[in-house]
């Protein structure tokens, strides 16, 4: 079985053809895990009983003859911040090493309910926090394109797994560009749904008005499928809206399609070959039928601080809850708050206590009006200037990342640096877009190079018709 | 604005992590030059922007105050370090 040759459309006419069994299809994944994981890293946990268990049912439900769910047998890698129940959820943390999720995450209570079949629980930086998944506690994940380089992150193991075809397709976590980014360090696509698209019933906390799960897979259809599977309004989520998740229109051509190139896109920094491939690109969307519309986004390189302010305080909120006492590792110590202190300086890693203490400062008193409050001011200021863009056009394109894949050990001393990796995916979180990277070439070395097309609140049907048309003209 | 080993210690106290002095050198200087980095904000006038929801489409997101059984009480329980019948244990909240 060529497993790089599977898509979630492959897959559904190769059960239903009788052509291979759910079985043969896990097996065949779980030797591919088998034989490859010990070098790229990608799992924290492989659920290869899991997985045979729900091969068993898919099988069964395939020779009953009824219709099959829309990811019927699909072998799908779960990002280990998301929650399995009865599976070890760690978040790439020391301080969950030992956890065991009581609950399925809303995103996979519908994986399951639409036939997909769990393989297992991938790394990522901790509690998503970094762009290279070197922030793991447990491991390093390697690129699989070239294995001295990072896979980018926080999403790194999920994205690794897709690359490598250890798994069809994957769920990440974006708050930052966390599904992107390693999209276009793997080259494999990576679908950000706007805020509010996706339930984060289950999904470990870290920034509470950014997260959403991302899809990430080989193609803009097939991650428009696990998209299509986990989206829609869930009662365990307040911030979901209640609208229905209209399929994409596939389509051949860009023709009455206006698309957005934004000057500041294009950044100090920015690798010469990404910037040519991207250049290439927008030339070739313009064949495809597209109007090309230059426009300014001055404020949307204030993306990025008004990003890790808010990411630091809220954070220092939503980590405040590992304390030794409900879950996780807990220390000794001869009093309450020795637990606590104790306890979180062995369980979290440095990124982690970085951000917590960042975020206390910019919400203690005296501060938080300047550094909180007016993140969010700025932030709806960058929203509205974004929401003006999209007077003009239909949806805007420029490179995902300022460089590609980065080596393992480059950045990993220098906090700030890691961070300015995130200048390009971070607008679409802050401004509540939905977001997608594809495949654009690659630079002299090999390694990818990710196009990313940023689409209009709610409007991730149009932007993956217009993404898939590029990904089909691509080659 | 840069934070001394002592701001990064008051700071650490808040948020209930012990820090080595290593950590409290290593933090100051580091978040010293995030928190440079991030200060730009001030840069620009917000004067005339209202603050919004992240999610400005939402209201109050209500539902019906009616309890559904969750079914798995047990399993939340036994995830704590320290439990006793059905009941997860603390150290002592006030000392004596």
């Amino acid at each position: 079985m060529e497993l790089s040759k599977l898509s979630v459309k492959a897959v559904r006419e190769g059960l239903v053809q009788k052509k291979f069994s759910a079985r043969e299809l896990v097996e065949a994944y779980v030797k591919r895990i088998e034989a490859t994981d010990e070098k790229i890293g990608a799992f924290l946990t492989v659920t290869a009983d899991l997985a045979k268990e729900q091969a068993k049912q898919v099988d069964a439900l395939v020779a009953s003859g009824r219709e099959l769910p829309s990811l019927a047998g699909v072998p799908v890698a779960v990002k280990d911040n998301i929650l399995v129940q009865g599976v070890n959820a760690t978040a790439g943390s020391k301080i969950l090493e030992s956890y065991v999720a009581a609950y399925d995450a809303t995103v996979v209570e519908r994986l399951r309910k639409a036939g997909a079949i769990i393989l297992g629980k991938t790394n990522l930086d901790e509690f998503g926090m970094g762009a290279s998944t070197e922030n793991s506690a447990f491991k390093i994940t390697k690129n699989p394109v070239d294995p001295k380089c990072v896979p980018g992150g926080s999403s790194g193991g999920s994205t690794a797994a897709v690359a490598t075809n250890e798994a069809l397709v994957a769920l990440g976590t974006d708050t930052g560009g966390s599904s992107r980014q390693p999209a276009s360090f793997c080259g494999v696509v990576g679908l950000k749904p706007t805020y509010g698209r996706v339930s984060r019933s289950g999904v470990i906390a870290m920034t509470s008005s950014l997260d959403q799960v991302g899809s990430i897979a080989r193609s803009v259809e097939d991650a428009a499928a696990v998209y299509g599977a986990i989206a829609g309004h869930d009662s365990r989520d307040a911030t979901t809206i209640n609208q229905p998740v209209d399929s994409p229109k596939w389509k051949k051509s860009l023709k009455g399609v206006r698309i957005g190139v934004a000057k500041e896109f294009f950044v100090e920094g920015l690798d010469p070959e990404v910037e040519s491939n991207v250049r290439k690109a927008i030339e070739r969307l313009e064949g495809l039928g597209a109007k090309i519309v230059e426009l300014s986004l001055p404020h949307t390189h204030y993306s990025l601080p008004v990003y890790y302010v808010t990411v630091t305080s809220e954070v220092s909120s939503n980590l405040a809850r590992y304390d030794g006492i409900r879950y996780g590792a807990s220390a000794t110590a001869g009093n309450l708050f020795g637990v606590y202190t104790k306890t979180r300086a062995r369980g979290f890693g440095p990124e982690a206590k970085r951000r917590i203490i960042l975020g206390t400062f910019a919400l203690s008193a005296g501060y938080a009006d300047k550094y909180y409050k007016k993140a969010q001011l700025l932030r709806q200021l960058i929203r509205e200037e974004y929401a003006k863009a999209f007077e003009k056009v239909d949806c805007l394109v420029g490179p995902t990342t300022p460089t590609p894949a980065f080596a393992i050990g480059e950045k990993v001393d220098d906090p700030l640096t890691m961070y300015l990796a995130d200048v390009l995916t971070v607008p679409a979180n802050i401004a509540g877009l939905c977001a997608i990277s594809v495949p654009c070439g690659e630079n002299p070395n090999g390694l990818p190079i990710g196009l990313q097309f940023i689409g209009r609140p709610f409007g991730e049907a149009e932007l993956l018709s217009i993404a898939r048309v590029y990904e089909e003209n691509a080659r | 604005m840069t934070f001394t080993k002592a701001d990064v210690d008051r700071l650490a106290k808040l948020a209930r992590i012990e820090l080595t002095d290593e950590e409290r050198d290593r933090f100051s200087r580091q978040l010293s030059a995030i928190l440079d980095y991030v200060s730009q904000i001030a840069e620009v006038d917000t004067s005339r922007i209202a603050p919004s929801f992240a999610a400005p489409d939402l209201a109050n997101a209500l539902r019906e105050d009616a309890v559904k059984p969750f079914g798995r009480e047990r399993e939340l329980v036994d995830a704590a370090p320290s439990h006793r019948n059905g009941l997860v244990a603390v150290k002592a909240v006030k000392e004596e």
